[in-house]
């Protein structure tokens, strides 16, 4: 019995991680006082006849939406995740990160 | 005796202009000649792309639009589409010279993007391809291809250490690790625009103990997604040739 469920649990892994997407972020996390980017594809990479493969990629910077607001990217188990966040009092959004205005 | 000598003058001026008349002297050097030589070789007679126009079409196929939860589906789908198109290629017969091998190549681009975009001054209004001049795929040691960029990767290992070697390549390239990143992030697609790769890899030889893979990227510089959507295109084409394996170097 034993045997089959860690069979079953080895089979589970190989799957996911034959078809995982990509994700990498540049600063492991979501800091407001760096600007990061990440990495990430949109399906996992896929095979043709012919011994040729694909796999879509893109790029995001972590960005301002407006003066207080800033847009953080990250990944969560190989999935890009984003969160809108507001800068805390006294700092204002500048190029992808919160700080305080005149310091960056 | 004269008159022998007489008659044979007479013999030999008359066969020498019969020979003018039969043979008139060649134009032809010994350049042209074994250039006449060389159409005749199999390389020559086999080299080519057959003229079937029905074949040579290029199909573009439905646009799929997904998000984060169907996009694993819909591209699975997609794939199985192109699978089944190059299946249904590799069927067709057709006409080559006696000695030439066939051969149908399958030529595949995709390109994916989101479906709605934040304006930013700094961008590309639209997802624009990243221009390079020959000087810097020169100094990054990359080869500019229709379509993109590419790179050759070869090892003395196995075919997977080439694999993990062109995706590590594609993605310190697009996360601007590597100096050619660096110089994709600093020169053609600055924060906060974003960017959209289709990575290409292909296996171009597996010989036990070596492996060859070509990388190609198409990179693409646009503004900031919105949205978490995207659409992805896909283009087909088969190309179905004559060769002479045998005879080339």
């Amino acid at each position: 019995m034993e045997k089959i469920v860690i069979f079953i649990l080895s089979l589970i892994l190989a799957i996911a991680s034959a078809h995982a997407n990509t994700c990498i972020d540049s600063d492991n996390g979501v800091s407001l006082s760096s600007a990061g980017k990440v990495i990430y594809s949109v399906s996992p990479k896929e095979c043709l006849p012919g011994a040729q493969c694909f796999e879509q990629m893109f790029k995001e910077f972590d960005r301002c939406l407006g003066e207080k607001k800033v847009l953080k990217f990250s990944c969560d188990k190989n999935e890009m995740v984003e969160v809108e966040l507001s800068c805390p009092e006294q700092q204002i959004c500048l190029r992808g990160k919160c700080a305080q205005p005149g310091k960056d | 005796m004269v008159r022998l000598l007489v008659l044979s003058i007479i013999a030999g001026i008359s066969l020498s202009s019969l020979a003018q008349v039969d043979c008139p002297p060649s134009k032809k050097n010994g350049t042209d000649l074994a250039n006449e030589l060389n159409k005749n070789l199999p390389e020559k007679i086999c080299s080519s792309v057959v003229s079937d126009k029905k074949n040579q079409n290029i199909e573009t196929l439905p646009k799929i639009i997904y998000g984060v939860f169907s996009a694993s589906s819909k591209m699975k789908d997609l794939f199985k589409l192109l699978g089944d198109k190059i299946a249904a290629g590799n069927q067709k017969d057709f006409h080559c010279p006696d000695g030439c091998n066939k051969s149908i190549l399958p030529i595949v681009e995709i390109q994916t993007k989101p479906t709605s975009t934040s304006f930013d001054p700094q961008c590309p209004k639209e997802y624009t391809k990243v221009a390079l001049l020959p000087e810097d795929v020169a100094k990054f040691n990359v080869g500019l291809s229709e379509r993109g960029i590419k790179k050759m990767i070869k090892m003395n290992k196995s075919a997977n250490s080439c694999q993990d070697e062109a995706t590590k390549f594609s993605q310190e390239t697009l996360m601007g690790s590597n100096d050619f990143g660096k110089f994709l992030e600093a020169q053609k697609c600055l924060s906060p625009c974003s960017y959209s790769s289709s990575v290409k890899i292909k296996t171009v030889q597996t010989i036990e103990g070596s492996c060859a893979v070509e990388v190609e990227l198409n990179l693409q510089c646009g503004p900031p997604k919105k949205e978490r959507e995207w659409e992805t295109t896909a283009i087909f084409q088969q190309v179905f040739r004559c060769e002479a394996t045998s005879w080339k170097k």
